[in-house]
C-alpha cells in the first residue's frame, strides 16, 4: 500500500480500478504490423484522417459562426494538415517501410515535426504551434482508436483515471458514470481542470508529483478528494474504512440527483430562485446541469489575472457572450465589474507603494473609479453583451452613495457613446450594487432608490462588520455568518429592497450552506446565488421549507445574542426540517 | 532553351508580423499546390517543400527572415511572382485571391 498526498480540488471518496494514461492521454505503444497487414493499416489510417478532417471542418464552421472567421481559420489550417503532402508522405513511409501501426505512425510523425520546430530555437514563437499539432494528433488517434479502445469514452467499467495531467476540456468530457474520480501528477488548485472537476462532482486530487510508475491499469486505488489523498493498492482495513465513508456520501447525493430537476419551491409554494456563482465561462455548464435559474454572480477577475496586459474589450465581450449563450433565453446573467485589489493586479495598475492595509485600500470599484479607461472598457463590453441576452451589471464594494452615482454616471456615459456609434445594447439593462460594506447596508434604503437590485456579498460584509480576517486563525472565530449583527444588517438590506420594490439576492458563501437556507428565506430572500456545486443540497432544503416556519426561525435568530447561539439554534432547526442533511460538509 | 529543370529563384523577406505561422504557412502551401512546378523554400541551410504547410512551419520563419524561393517546372515563370507575393504578404488574410 502506498499513500500519496496532493492538492484536494473536488471532494468525495472513490474506490475502483486504475486507468493509467500517459502525458498525451493515450498510451501509444510502438507496435509493428505484419507485411500482409500494411495495406489494411494504410486504409485505416486514411479513414481516420478523413474523419478527423471532417471534424476539423465542422469545428471551423462552428467557431466561425460563434467567434468570427479569423478564429475559424485556425481550424481550417488544422483541416489542411490532414491533406499535407509531407505529413502524408511521412505517415506512408512509417507504415509501409517501418511497418508501424497507424497509431504509432501518427504519434511518431507529429513528434518528428514538433522536434524539428523546437530545434529551430524560436521557442516562444513556436510554442503554440506544437500545441496545435498535438491537438491534431489527438483528433486522428481518437478516430483510429475509436472503435477499439478509446480510454475515456468507451469505458466498459467505471475507473479512476490516473494521468500526468488532464486538460480542462478532457475533464469536461469525462463521463461521471464511468469515471469515479481522477488524480494527476500536475495541476493546481485554481486550474480550470480543478474547477471543472468540482463542477462535475468528480472527486479529484491534483499536483501529487510523480507516481504513475508505481501503478498499472487495473490496480485497485482510492481517491479521497476532500483530503487530497490517493491510496495505491490499499490494505483491507483501509479499504473498509474508505468504503464506509464513500457509502455515506453516496446515499446523500442519491437524494440530490433525484431532486435535480424538481422546481425550487417551498412546501407552501413560494418560489426560491437559485442562481449560480461562476468565475470562468466554462462553469456556466455546471449551472445549467444543476438547473440554475441563471448566473447570479459572474466574477470577471479571471480576465485580468496572470497576464501582463489588460484584456481587450473583445476579450471581455467574448467571455460574456459565452456564458449568455450557454444560459440561453430567460436565464439572467449578472456580470460583476472588476473586483480586485491593487495588490493582485497587472503591473500597470499596481499601487506605486504597497498599501499598508489592502482590504481597506484601493480595491474593486475604488480602483475602477480611479482608472476610468479600464472601467469603461469593461462597461462597454457588458453593454454590448446586453444586446444578446438578459445581462445585468453589478458594482462591487460600493461604500457610499456618491461612489454608486459615479458608477451609474459612467455607465450612462458609455451608453451614450454606444448610441452615437450605432452599437446595439439594452438601454434598460438592470443595474445593481453589491452590499458588502457595512456603510452600504446601513444606507440601504437610500441605495435602493438608485438601483434595480442588491446582491448581498456576505463574505466581505462579515469581514468588515466584525473587523475579522477569517484567514487569520487568531481571529477567525469572530468571523461567522451567524453573527446577529450580520443577520440584522441583512434584514435591513432586504427590508429596504422590498420597500422600494427592488430585487435582492445573497451571493456569499452563506447562501450555499443549507444550514442558513431557512433563515435567509425567513428574512425575506427569494433569490440566492451560490456555487453550482451547492445547488442540489440547497434546493433539497428549500423543498422542505414552509415560509411561515422560516419567518419564525428568522425572528427567533434575530433575537439571539451570539453567533454560537444562532448556529446551535439553526442546527436544531435543520435537524427538525431535514434530518438527512445533517452531517453534511458544512460544519 | 529552359525546359524547367533549372530552378527560378527569388529572395523574399517575411513581412508578416507573426512570422510564417500556421495559417500563413498553409496559405502559402495552398497557393503553391496550384502549380505543377516543384516549389522549394530555403532558410539558411534548410530547404523544405513549399507545398507542405507543416514543413514550411518547421522553417520557424520569424518576421524579417530571409527566404529563398525556388521554383522548377513548366509553369515556374508564372508561379514565381505569385509565390513571392504570398510569402511576403503581411497577413494571411486575403491570400485566397492569389489562387485564381
Amino acid at each position: 500500500m502506498i499513500t500519496l498526498r496532493g492538492i484536494p480540488v473536488s471532494a468525495g471518496v472513490a474506490i475502483g480500478p486504475a486507468l493509467v494514461l500517459d502525458a498525451e492521454g493515450v498510451r501509444i505503444p510502438q507496435r509493428r504490423v505484419a507485411a500482409e497487414q500494411v495495406n489494411g493499416e494504410i486504409a485505416r489510417l486514411h479513414t481516420a484522417l478523413a474523419a478527423a478532417a471532417f471534424e476539423a471542418n465542422q469545428t471551423q464552421r462552428d467557431i466561425t459562426s460563434r467567434l468570427g472567421p479569423q478564429y475559424g481559420a485556425i481550424f481550417a489550417a488544422h483541416a489542411l494538415l490532414f491533406e499535407d503532402p509531407d505529413f502524408l508522405a511521412s505517415l506512408d513511409t512509417l507504415v509501409r517501410t517501418e511497418r508501424f501501426s497507424a497509431e504509432y505512425a501518427v504519434s511518431r510523425a507529429v513528434r518528428d515535426f514538433v522536434r524539428t520546430f523546437e530545434s529551430m530555437g524560436e521557442g516562444t514563437f513556436l510554442a503554440w504551434r506544437s500545441a496545435d499539432l498535438f491537438d491534431i494528433e489527438k483528433r486522428i488517434l481518437k478516430h483510429l482508436l475509436g472503435d477499439r479502445r478509446e480510454p475515456l469514452r468507451d469505458l466498459r467499467e467505471p475507473v479512476i483515471v490516473l494521468a500526468r495531467d488532464l486538460s480542462p476540456s478532457e475533464t469536461a468530457a469525462l463521463d461521471r458514470n464511468k469515471v469515479y474520480a481522477f488524480a494527476t501528477e500536475h495541476g493546481g488548485r485554481t486550474s480550470h481542470t480543478a474547477i471543472m472537476a468540482n463542477a462535475l462532482d468528480i472527486p479529484a486530487v491534483v499536483g501529487i508529483g510523480h507516481f504513475l510508475n508505481d501503478v498499472s491499469s487495473g490496480d485497485p486505488v482510492i481517491v479521497d478528494g476532500g483530503e487530497g489523498v490517493l491510496v495505491l493498492d490499499p490494505d483491507d482495513d483501509v479499504l473498509a474504512q474508505y468504503r464506509k465513508a464513500r457509502d455515506a456520501r453516496l446515499s446523500k447525493s442519491g437524494v440530490w440527483v433525484v431532486e435535480r430537476n424538481l422546481p425550487s419551491v417551498t412546501t407552501d409554494g413560494a418560489h426560491i430562485a437559485l442562481f449560480g456563482n461562476i468565475e470562468f465561462p466554462d462553469e456556466a455548464t455546471a449551472c445549467t446541469a444543476r438547473g440554475a435559474g441563471g448566473v447570479g454572480l459572474y466574477r470577471t477577475e479571471f480576465l485580468y489575472v496572470g497576464r501582463d496586459t489588460d484584456p481587450s474589450e473583445e476579450e471581455h465581450f467574448r467571455a460574456y457572450l459565452r456564458v449568455i449563450r450557454e444560459m440561453g433565453e430567460g436565464r439572467p446573467v449578472v456580470i460583476r465589474t472588476l473586483d480586485l485589489g491593487a495588490d493582485k493586479f497587472v503591473a500597470a495598475h499596481a499601487a506605486k507603494e504597497p498599501e499598508k492595509n489592502p482590504s481597506l485600500g484601493v480595491r474593486s470599484v475604488r480602483l475602477c473609479l480611479r482608472d476610468t479607461p479600464l472601467f469603461t472598457k469593461q462597461l462597454r463590453a457588458i453593454l454590448r453583451a446586453s444586446a444578446f441576452g438578459d445581462v445585468r451589471v453589478m458594482f462591487p464594494m460600493v461604500a457610499t452613495l456618491p461612489e454608486l452615482r459615479k458608477c451609474v454616471f459612467l455607465l450612462r456615459e458609455v451608453m451614450e457613446d454606444l448610441r452615437e456609434a450605432g452599437v446595439e445594447f439594452n438601454p434598460n439593462v438592470p443595474i445593481g450594487t453589491m452590499i458588502e460594506v457595512p456603510s452600504a447596508a446601513v444606507m440601504a434604503n437610500e441605495f435602493a432608490r438608485e438601483v434595480d437590485f442588491f446582491s448581498i456579498g456576505t463574505n466581505d460584509l462579515i469581514q468588515y462588520t466584525l473587523a475579522a480576517d477569517r484567514t487569520n486563525e487568531l481571529v477567525a472565530d469572530l468571523y461567522s455568518p451567524a453573527d446577529p449583527a450580520v443577520l440584522r444588517l441583512i434584514k435591513t438590506v432586504v427590508d429596504s429592497a422590498r420597500t422600494h420594490g427592488k430585487g435582492v439576492n445573497v451571493c456569499g458563501e452563506m447562501s450555499g450552506d443549507p444550514l442558513f437556507t431557512p433563515l435567509l428565506v425567513g428574512l425575506g430572500l427569494r433569490q440566492l446565488s451560490l456555487a453550482p456545486n451547492n445547488l442540489p443540497a440547497v434546493k433539497a432544503m428549500v423543498r422542505r421549507l414552509d415560509v411561515g416556519d422560516c419567518e419564525r426561525i428568522a425572528a427567533e435568530a434575530l433575537g439571539l445574542e451570539s453567533a454560537r447561539d444562532v448556529t446551535n439554534y439553526l442546527l436544531r432547526q435543520r435537524q427538525r426540517i431535514h434530518p438527512e442533511a445533517a452531517g453534511g460538509g458544512e460544519e | 532553351m529552359d525546359n524547367g529543370n533549372t530552378p527560378l529563384r527569388a529572395t523574399v523577406v517575411v513581412r508578416n508580423p507573426k512570422g510564417l505561422h500556421m495559417r500563413a504557412a498553409y496559405a502559402v502551401a495552398k497557393v503553391a499546390a496550384r502549380f505543377r512546378s516543384a516549389v522549394t523554400i530555403r532558410k539558411q541551410d534548410r530547404a523544405v517543400n513549399g507545398k507542405s504547410g507543416v514543413s514550411l512551419m518547421t522553417l520557424a520563419a520569424v518576421p524579417g527572415s530571409e527566404l529563398v524561393l525556388e521554383v522548377a517546372g513548366e509553369d515556374a515563370a508564372a508561379a514565381l511572382p505569385v509565390l513571392a507575393e504570398a510569402l511576403a504578404a503581411p497577413s494571411a488574410d486575403g491570400l485566397d485571391r492569389l489562387l485564381h
